[in-house]
């Protein structure tokens, strides 16, 4: 395992010890969602995201001291969708938005890739969900 | 106690919610311990109680963006959103052609609103229910245009073309002999014997009986070993106010009437206080299959007063 650290910005690639080889190189995936998000992050109101993938965990908030109380709230969303799915004649959900007093966040599951943005209130999550769609279908496209 | 007070407003929420807008498929109120307090046809109980667990797991970890406010999710051909107000919680679930300008008033703007409202009414109800015992039965029907001033309680006076109840709760006591000492003094006072007679008036005793409470409450099974199959369960609390609205009267039967069905039982308090204080009534499976009703249901209760 390999950790890289800055004040403001935390990556974190884990490297399993067997690795898996997905068909649908979820590499090239990975990173056209990386760079989208790296997009999102500049936008007016974006607090920061959490994005997992089956390879890696890319993690980039203005709070780093608050990382464990975002990570968990976005594991119970994205646990939740789990649930709508199963209990409720729904379809697949394709995303999840929790607010708060002040602020929101946004939860994608996108085949194995599980994304979190939090942004303020005020922001525009469509915006955001119309970004990360934009890079899926760039992918899409690409492959 | 505000649950059982508050469930038949939400239930009639739900349901206007519904006739407003055939897109939404799926609607139901909870409060912030898991209780359901009303759902629509279309929702499950089990599937919202798994949901609401699952909720308070995500308001659990909420802190830090400022606590859970909203909840929306969006599905292939769905939404469901949650919306909170007052510590009472409605989910709606809608297909995506809904118009989403409605839903959103709905969710945001009148739903908060009326939960609110019917919180504060709940909450004035029930402190006026301590205060004064019985005060929420207070019946007052003038049927006509005629006032009886200082008429006394309990008095039915039907006439051949009209009719005035006139009660006063301030004496919630019944009391035939004094009563109707009171009313003949009554009508001496008023001169209006006279006239009465030339009407051809009946005099309709009634004994001035508190109208019955009802409650609403939600269908627990009443499992256990050896459950006595003709007994429901209800809360403590309930049989208290009861006992203190009707003194000095029997109370050994109750009736349970759902949608479709009633029939009267026997009852009991609650003894799991799992279940107590929750708006609940624990029925064995007999009575349920005999009003057709089963868990998480909604039933209708009222006690069966006798002499004492």
């Amino acid at each position: 395992m390999t950790k890289k650290k800055s004040d403001s910005n935390i990556q974190t690639e884990i490297q399993q010890e067997t690795q898996i080889q997905i068909s649908s190189k979820p590499d090239e995936e990975t990173q056209s969602i990386s760079d989208s998000l790296a997009e999102i992050r500049k936008l007016e109101g974006v607090i920061g995201y959490i994005f997992r993938s089956e390879m890696a965990a890319k993690i980039d908030l203005n709070e780093p001291d608050k990382i464990i109380e975002y990570a968990m709230l976005s594991t119970e969303l994205l646990d939740c969708t789990e649930v709508i799915e199963q209990q409720f004649d729904v379809g697949s959900v394709e995303c999840i938005i929790a607010e708060g007093k002040h602020t929101k966040v946004l939860c994608i599951a996108n085949g194995i890739n599980r994304i979190s943005v939090f942004m303020s209130n005020t922001c525009d999550q469509e915006k955001v969900r119309q970004k990360i769609a934009q890079a899926k279908m760039l992918y899409l496209t690409k492959k | 106690m505000m649950s059982n007070v508050c469930t038949p407003a939400f239930q009639t929420m739900i349901s206007e919610i519904q006739k407003m807008n055939p897109d939404i498929t799926g609607s139901f109120v909870f409060k912030e311990n898991g209780v359901i307090l009303a759902k629509d046809g279309f929702t499950v109980h089990d599937s919202a109680q798994k949901f609401i667990g699952s909720f308070n797991a995500i308001k659990e970890k909420s802190q830090t963006i400022g606590g859970l406010h909203a909840l929306t999710i969006h599905s292939d051909y769905k939404e469901v959103s949650v919306t909170s107000a007052n510590n009472h919680y409605l989910t709606m679930m809608y297909s995506k052609k809904a118009d989403k300008r409605l839903v959103e008033l709905l969710t945001k703007i009148l739903v908060p609103s009326i939960v609110k409202l019917v919180d504060q009414l709940a909450l004035k109800l029930t402190t006026e229910q301590e205060i004064l015992p019985g005060d929420d039965n207070e019946s007052l029907n003038y049927g006509t245009n005629e006032v009886y001033p200082d008429t006394q309680p309990g008095l039915q006076i039907q006439t051949n073309d009209q009719e005035s109840i006139i009660t006063n709760s301030k004496a919630q006591q019944p009391n035939i002999e004094s009563t109707t000492k009171n009313f003949e003094k009554t009508v001496e006072t008023l001169s209006l014997q006279d006239e009465f007679e030339q009407l051809d008036v009946e005099f309709n005793y009634k004994p001035n009986l508190p109208q019955l409470p009802e409650n609403q409450l939600i269908v627990e099974k009443l499992g256990g070993l050896l459950p006595r199959p003709n007994t429901v369960r209800i809360d403590k609390e309930l049989i208290d106010k009861w006992e203190d609205i009707f003194k000095n009267k029997k109370i050994e039967k109750i009736i349970v009437e759902s949608l479709n069905k009633k029939t009267s039982c026997k009852f009991e308090p609650i003894k799991d206080p799992k279940y107590s204080d929750k708006g609940l009534i624990q029925i064995p499976e007999k009575i349920q299959n005999i009003i057709e009703v089963t868990t998480g249901g909604l039933v209708t209760i009222k006690p069966i007063i006798s002499e004492d």
